[in-house]
């Protein structure tokens, strides 16, 4: 489930994933993003599962559940598991190594090939704090993203620069695309209605139900 | 299937030394993956498919097509090394667990092929979860529940000779507006089920006596008085016996009573418990490959080390002591562990000709010695229309001689359709499976269970199916794509290698997960397997957490 409306503490719930290589700073930016924090130990990601927080955007509340790989890209072993009603993505290379951004093409059809047409994909080039390091040009990440239409910046998780916009970026764009597709659906009366979401595993006894307001994938 | 890439592209693995290794990310694997890295022990799991799942996997149209179709073959490692000093290298063979495959389409080929990534099939179908079941508390307690969403399975039916499909009378009220059972019968199944409820239950004193706990539930069912219809519900459709239990002189496995009534009790405690789930079964979204996926991300999160695309060649011995001590991966590189789990489809060559003289090789002669314990025959339809109109999930068992007089097992159906995202909109994905001795026998029976059923378009050999009578009141679905394939059951142990358990012919997991729990027990049996404990690494959000079903 991707996106849900729900009456609680928030408006919709999106599930934003990141992927890239290993190494490239998947981790710290959502750490930056939902905890403020930052961490140079460069071990693989272990235990974190996913990270939320919320943002406002026209009055509305959007929850962001921001899934993180577990490490299982650095052998080329993400699941498909993980892409299930992903309505954004974080595309990240590290602009100091080109390797991971001549990476962003398999990963980008990775994501393709798992995903609905209409998810949000933000082309992410972080370590950007190391100038003399640079060895993927602004350009030529910019024509990347013309090409491949998906957004595009570059961000420091060290620095914290542009890790707000990016996440912030994505998740306003997801509303946009979820707005759109509520009102196309209204008028579509061979949408079916998916029906009612129940979690009976934490609780039995089950107060809150919540309604689908739209669907992906 | 999309070609693999370079195989040796990756970096070395690293670290090289582990607890263990575990070659397949089966359901088996996946939950000893994800049991063992909630103990602490480190792990590194590799699968050959560029997919998660082996035999438990959901493909996409054309994969499933190139799976079954392609024989596996070993790659030779890249780097040729002769035996080191302290280690003998035996090499594996593997043998695929699917064989005599048929595959077959019919109809709308341009549409099958452009939507092929719709398609998410079960290699192991037909295959739910009881609502009651223990795998369903494994899920729980293992945390891999949050990865996973489940919808109710609309209606199951048994298959009568003659009649068609006639409803499962699973609860008081299924009886009560049931309008094939005579009131005879409804009053016969209602005292019956009213007195396996009050044997269930603890505050009441009339008990199922002891002795007849311990004779064929076939003969406490007489004995019982119930009629031939009933008997076959309860058997079949029910316990989900797969061999004739009237015949004593091909029966298999004859169900004890008490047995009888756990598989009841089972069913009984699963309808309703769910409040969104109409009858007994739940099965999750996008196909039974999203379970061993779950465990697989449960052991990542925990440290587990994930490589696809990448087989073992090898196994590494000791050249003294002959015992194990690692694998060699395709890549050529060598990695270490204190124990190893493998796939059932790798095994070693039995005449060891190639090990030097004083190796001693009778160990692993045992490990050449695979049991057989028989074979499960699956079939696989795509239709554009439901066995039953406005039902888009159901399962059907056809008990023995529904089908023709020498039927002797059950056959298993499961269909599922579009809502549970496994196929294109107005598409149905229909499974068949039953047990079999040879590979003629299932397809015979697999062909004549479709029959009933489904329009299958006439091929040669279809003359030799039975004719059974289909029930005239509705249209049978047109079949636009088939297939055919037979999977072997095998299961074997030694010491610091194990092999894990085969698909089996159950609709649910419980056997095979109980198996799993022996063996992670044999291996580990200081550990516990799963224990509670709330890791602060572990997500807060409650909101976030626990199973999740979709009406």
């Amino acid at each position: 489930m991707g996106a849900y409306r729900a009456d609680e503490d928030y408006d919709y719930l999106f599930k934003v994933v990141l992927i890239g290589d290993s190494g490239v700073g998947k981790s710290n930016l959502l750490s930056r993003f939902t905890k403020n924090e930052f961490s140079l130990e460069s071990k693989s990601t272990i235990g974190v599962e996913f990270a939320t927080r919320s943002i406002r955007v026209d009055e509305k509340v959007l929850k962001a559940q921001i899934w993180d790989t577990a490490g299982q890209e650095r052998y080329r072993a993400i699941t498909s598991a993980y892409y299930r009603g992903a309505v954004g993505a974080l595309l990240v290379y590290d602009v100091t190594r080109h390797v991971t951004f001549e990476n962003m093409e398999r990963w980008l059809k990775e994501l393709r090939d798992h995903t609905d047409a209409n998810i949000v994909v933000m082309l992410v080039g972080n370590k950007a704090d190391l100038r003399h390091l640079r060895a993927v040009s602004t350009e030529e990440a910019t024509a990347f993203a013309e090409r491949e239409k998906t957004f595009f910046m570059e961000t420091s998780a060290l620095e914290s620069m542009n890790v707000e916009n990016a996440f912030t970026e994505v998740l306003t764009q997801i509303y946009h695309v979820v707005s759109k597709k509520a009102l196309e659906i209204g008028d579509d009366p061979a949408a079916l209605p998916k029906g009612q979401t129940i979690n009976v595993g934490s609780r039995d006894d089950v107060s809150a139900v919540k309604k689908d307001g739209c669907c992906s994938a | 299937m999309t070609q693999p890439q370079d195989p040796f592209s990756y970096p070395p693995i690293d670290p090289v030394n582990f607890d263990l290794i575990i070659v397949g990310t089966a359901l088996s694997e996946s939950v000893i993956a994800a049991a063992a890295s909630a103990v602490g022990k480190t792990i590194l799991h590799l699968d050959p498919n560029s997919f998660y799942g082996s035999h438990f996997a959901s493909l996409s149209l054309h994969d499933l097509t190139s799976y079954l179709s392609s024989p596996h073959s070993l790659p030779s490692a890249a780097a040729t090394t002769t035996d080191s000093d302290d280690v003998v290298v035996i090499d594996f063979v593997q043998q695929p667990l699917c064989s005599d495959a048929e595959i077959a389409t019919y109809d709308e080929s341009a549409f099958l092929s452009e939507n092929s990534r719709k398609f998410s099939i079960d290699l192991g179908g037909p295959k739910a979860l009881f609502c009651a079941d223990k795998t369903i508390d494994l899920l729980m307690k293992s945390g891999a529940a949050q990865y996973l969403e489940f919808k109710g399975i609309d209606e199951s039916f048994v298959y009568e000779a003659n009649a068609g499909l006639a409803n499962v009378p699973d609860s008081r009220g299924s009886i009560f507006r049931d309008k094939k059972l005579s009131l005879k019968e409804k009053n016969q199944l209602m005292r019956f089920f009213k007195l396996v409820q009050q044997h269930l239950d603890d505050t009441q004193e009339e008990k199922i006596p002891e002795e007849d706990l311990e004779i064929a539930f076939v003969s406490f069912l007489e004995k019982m008085k119930l009629p031939p219809k009933i008997k076959s519900i309860l058997l079949y459709a029910i316990a989900m016996l797969d061999y004739d239990q009237d015949n004593n002189e091909v029966c298999i496995e004859l169900l004890k009573t008490k047995d009888g009534i756990d598989s009841l009790a089972l069913y009984s405690s699963s309808v309703g418990r769910f409040p969104n789930a109409p009858g007994a079964l739940l099965y999750p979204i996008y196909g039974e490959g999203e379970l061993p996926q779950a465990f697989c991300r449960r052991a990542a999160v925990k440290g587990c080390i994930y490589v696809l695309r990448m087989s073992v060649v090898s196994l590494l011995m000791d050249k003294v002591t002959g015992s194990y001590k690692g694998v060699r991966l395709a890549s050529g590189q060598d990695l270490y562990s204190h124990q190893l789990i493998l796939d059932p489809s790798f095994m070693i060559p039995s005449p060891l000709s190639s090990s030097p003289r004083d190796f001693p090789s009778e160990k692993l002669q045992m490990l050449g010695q695979r049991d057989i314990k028989g074979m499960v025959a699956r079939g696989i339809c795509i239709t554009r229309s439901s066995i039953k109109p406005d039902v888009s999930n159901c399962s059907v068992v056809y008990p023995p001689r529904s089908l023709y007089p020498e039927q002797l097992t059950s056959i298993k159906a499961l269909q599922i359709g579009s809502n549970l995202a496994v196929c294109p909109a107005g598409t149905f994905i229909l499974y068949f499976s039953t047990m079999c001795n040879d590979a003629d026998e299932g397809k015979k029976l697999l062909k004549a269970a479709m029959n009933a059923l489904l329009t299958l378009p006439v091929s040669g050999n279809s003359e030799s199916i039975p004719s059974v009578q289909s029930d005239s009141e509705d249209i049978k679905p047109i079949v636009l794509w088939s297939a055919f394939y037979i999977q072997k059951l095998i299961m074997c142990k030694l010491e610091f290698i194990s092999s894990t358990p085969t698909p089996d012919g159950n609709l649910n997991y419980d056997d095979l997960l109980d198996a799993t729990r022996k063996l992670f027990n044999q291996m580990y049996p200081d550990e516990e397997f799963f224990p509670k404990s709330t890791s602060p690494e572990d997500p807060t959000d409650e909101d976030d957490n626990g199973l999740t079903l979709d009406s």
